[in-house]
């Protein structure tokens, strides 16, 4: 539904779908947090926690996309090394939902997207918070990672089907699509297809992370210009041109400024253009607070002209914005300044 | 309206429709009568209820199932407990609701029917239910982790940092954003796909749903190939083991055997060190092991078939090691198949080890030696010779058969004292396959002991259908004295025992229609105006398949 200005609704219904998001989104972070625990420790994981979750979250995919996306995208960075496999896998199986992967393949894609990088919290912790740059022994310790990963899902359990493929994404998601990558292979002529995604949404949820890997903010769109320039070396051409499509050049929660000089956060991408999501508008032209409401930028005047076109992107984080606020409270935030 | 008692009396039916429904779909096919009855008693029932109410809840409890508050099953029974069953697995509550059809219910049965023994414990009875998508059935599971996700949510939250006051961080950020300078715009309007892209990716979705084991052993072999503690090769080691017990569980022997190809040529690489060929060759040697080669034969009896390529790549990886055990399978597979596999598997390892093949002739079974018989003949070496000619005076006619075969096949010419005792076998399959060897001998000695037989006094009284044996073998030899004899045969009308001398002479005429010899279609037309009943008929069926070829 296009329309230009929509009030936002927040009614018990949707109330209890953002909360259920939210809730879910906390459980998973719990979990990967437990995971991490259980894998430096040397315990068993309980699978079927793992898969409980994921089956409500392909549950909340599939009926209520935008929002689980939205939460994964701007959700605060705190604590960001668990949340980072939970985010790999919504906009992992956000993307298996893009390209038409059947139910069962979503709740699959999400086990072995959360289980991609299990290896990680083997590596010594002096190389994982180095803050300066690593040398040829830290990166010999990082690169060893993936084959910590592959067994240390074969730790999990038993083999079975799944567990398989979790072990051979976690093997493979810094392999590259061109094989370029690490470790190097001989007896594997090309990456998974489950790895192909994974390491797609690996990368943008690094690229768009400010207290990751890089140092302060990069505009969304910088993410979509990297995954786009490494399409077809380190990454699959198709598939990315899937995601690009599928998140659009500014994503779900971006920040931004609009050329009415209003400010807003990006609520769901154009099916099509990639520049013209819906946009909760928070401010007027001045930047004073106004009750908020839902514009289409694809909307356009009767001169042929866009209403509203995106200007500048900001840093959420910097000015406390949180995607996540405007659904989670019984209020929104907005009004209550208002 | 129903009353409340008879909705409880509606619902414990369908409890004990449901019990049945599930022993009957894990005994029978789904499309047996007995699975497909109880399945449809069960839906009746279900329908019966939801005539009167929009849902049927039914609450788990451990050892009990309530409908309406009302007990409708108990079992303190930790086997076969369908509440139980469920409540194990979180399950607190089933619902069917209207508009239920009778496949919604047949996928349920199947979902309570599993054995979770068998087919892995990740395959929880939630996951089956949430994976087959109900419509009309629905659960309510009790979710621990939920519940914690939701605790832990409020601590998260407690941990973010302080939230500040909105319209004036709205207002920095506006203030902000002027002096921020333009982005550069490189990301395109719009991405688009071509067909190509499209139809690559259907392939790619379709490719995935391939099993992954044979690419899980390959990231396990380039393990082993960057491990560099003896810690990190026992490892892997485990790993290895796990996936193919695994592939193992499945039935993946083409998978099997193109690892094995792969480790095998791993481990000959000689640059390897020690410790790397050490633990590689554990791998190797399971592949000769009775737990590989049990599971194989297991598997070949439960239907398993295996395409000429596989059953080449797996039989070439065995070495002599897995003699002895195939030779035991021998003796415990059922079905034929099985076993004509592990013949054929012996018949290729055994050549570098004709001893241990041998050796199994000891065997007290008749069928294990046959078939040890029937692999020294597909092998042909010589040196089975004198095995094979104490086993042609072997107790068991069947086995004597095969080694009759198998000593002429394998000794030639040198066969002729053997099979010319074997013609007098007092059993006729011995004696028949003598006759076929001599045939295949297709030497003189050979058609000279033939021709000699059938001039015999004794010959007239073979019965009927070795005659015609024997007429077959000398017409495959042919020759003019084959002719002469078998012209004056067709013709001798002798009076003494001339019932079985007519036989003799039917059968000949037989013989000659199959092999649809036409220079004796004179004796035939001669024959063809006999009175003896069963002569005039041969030849005129043999004359019949000279002339017209049927």
């Amino acid at each position: 539904m296009d329309t230009e200005r929509k009030e936002i609704s927040v009614n018990s219904s949707d109330l209890s779908v953002k909360e259920r998001v939210s809730g879910l989104y906390a459980g998973m972070v719990a979990f990967e947090r437990e995971l991490v625990e259980r894998v430096t420790s040397g315990e068993s994981v309980e699978v079927k926690k793992a898969k409980r979750l994921i089956q409500h979250m392909v549950d909340m995919i599939t009926d209520n996309e935008p929002i689980l996306l939205g939460m994964a995208l701007s959700e605060n960075r705190f604590e960001y090394i668990y949340r980072h496999p939970v985010n790999v896998c919504i906009l992992s199986v956000s993307l298996g939902h893009m390209i038409g992967l059947c139910k069962k393949e979503l709740a699959e894609l999400g086990l072995v997207a959360f289980l991609f990088d299990i290896g990680k919290p083997l590596v010594p912790a002096e190389v994982l918070n180095k803050k300066g740059l690593y040398d040829e022994n830290d990166w010999r310790a990082m690169k060893r990672h993936t084959a910590q990963g592959f067994k240390a899902v074969f730790g999990v359990k038993d083999a079975d089907e799944l567990l398989i493929r979790a072990a051979i994404v976690s093997f493979e998601h810094h392999l590259h699509f061109d094989l370029s990558g690490y470790p190097e292979v001989s007896h594997i002529p090309k990456q998974d297809f489950y790895t192909r995604i994974v390491a797609i949404a690996e990368l943008y949820d690094a690229l768009t992370a400010p207290l990751s890997y890089a140092e302060g903010y990069r505009s969304p769109d910088h993410a979509v210009r990297t995954l786009l320039q490494k399409a077809g070396k380190e990454l699959d051409p198709v598939l990315v041109r899937q995601f690009v499509s599928m998140m659009g050049a500014y994503p779900v929660g971006s920040f931004v400024m609009l050329d009415t000089d209003e400010l807003g956060i990006v609520v769901e991408p154009h099916a099509v253009f990639l520049k013209r999501p819906r946009v909760l508008v928070l401010s007027d032209e001045k930047g004073g607070p106004i009750k908020p409401f839902i514009a289409a930028l694809s909307k356009r005047d009767e001169n042929g002209r866009y209403l509203r076109t995106i200007k500048k992107t900001l840093d959420p984080n910097k000015y406390k914005i949180d995607y996540a606020s405007f659904f989670n409270r019984r209020t929104p935030r907005p009004s209550a300044h208002s | 309206m129903l009353t409340h008692i008879e909705r409880i009396s509606s619902a414990r039916k369908v409890i004990e429709s449901l019990l049945r429904a599930r022993k009957a779909v894990r005994i029978y096919p789904d499309n047996s009568p007995i699975a497909a009855k109880a399945v449809n008693d069960l839906y009746a029932d279900l329908l019966t209820l939801l005539a009167f109410q929009d849902r049927i809840s039914l609450e788990i409890m451990q050892d009990a199932i309530l409908f309406e508050l009302e007990e409708i099953f108990h079992s303190a029974s930790q086997e076969n407990n369908i509440s139980l069953f469920l409540f194990r697995d979180g399950i607190r509550e089933v619902t069917f609701k209207k508009g239920l059809t009778r496949e919604e219910v047949l996928g349920f049965v199947h979902v309570v029917s599993s054995d979770r023994a068998r087919e892995g414990a990740s395959d929880d009875i939630v996951t089956r239910m949430w994976e087959h998508d109900f419509k009309h059935i629905r659960c309510i599971v009790y979710e621990t982790e939920m519940l914690a996700a939701a605790e832990t949510r409020e601590s998260a939250g407690g941990c973010r940092p302080e939230v500040r006051d909105f319209p004036a961080e709205l207002s920095r950020a506006h203030k902000d954003a002027f002096s921020k300078k333009e982005e550069e715009d490189k990301v395109p309007d719009v991405i688009e796909f071509s067909d190509e892209d499209l139809i690559c990716l259907r392939k790619e979705i379709q490719r995935n749903r391939a099993d992954r084991t044979g690419k899980c052993l390959a990231v396990a072999l380039e393990l082993f190939v960057l491990a560099e503690t003896q810690q990190e090769y026992g490892e892997i080691e485990n790993i290895m083991n796990k996936a193919l017990d695994y592939a193992l569980t499945k039935g993946q022997v083409d998978i099997l055997a193109d690892f094995f190809i792969k480790v095998k040529t791993a481990y000959m690489d000689t640059a390897r060190n020690p410790r790397f060929k050490e633990h590689l060759s554990r791998i190797v040697s399971f592949f000769s092991s009775e737990r590989f080669l049990a599971k194989v034969g297991s598997l070949l009896d439960g239907g398993l078939r295996l395409d000429e390529e596989t059953f080449g790549k797996l039989t070439r990886l065995l070495d002599k090691r897995s003699i002895p055990i195939l030779i035991v399978l021998l003796g415990y597979l059922d079905s034929i198949f099985a076993r004509k596999t592990i013949v054929n598997m012996l018949s290729e390892i055994g050549k570098s080890d004709i001893a241990a093949i041998t050796e199994a002739l000891d065997d007290g079974r008749w069928y294990v030696v046959r078939n040890i018989v029937i692999v020294l003949r597909k092998i042909g070496d010589k040196e089975a010779k004198r095995h094979l000619l104490k086993i042609v005076g072997h107790k068991d006619p069947r086995v004597r058969r095969e080694a009759v075969k198998a000593f002429a096949q394998i000794s030639g010419g040198e066969a002729m004292d053997m099979l010319s005792k074997a013609l007098d076998d007092r059993n006729q399959s011995v004696r028949q396959a003598a006759l076929g060897a001599l045939t295949d001998l297709n030497i003189l000695p050979a058609k000279t002991l033939l021709l000699r037989r059938v001039q015999s006094r004794s010959f007239v009284g073979r019965d009927y259908e070795e005659k015609k044996d024997y007429f077959h073998a000398l017409l495959s030899y042919n020759g003019d004295d084959v002719r002469e004899l078998f012209g004056e045969m067709l013709l001798k009308n002798s009076s003494f025992r001339k019932t079985k001398n007519d036989e003799t002479r039917a059968a000949l005429a037989y013989s000659i229609g199959v092999k649809g010899e036409k220079g004796f279609l004179p004796f035939l037309y001669q024959l063809n105006d006999s009175k003896n009943d069963i002569v005039q008929r041969a030849a005129a069926e043999a004359i019949r398949k000279i002339e017209h070829g049927h």
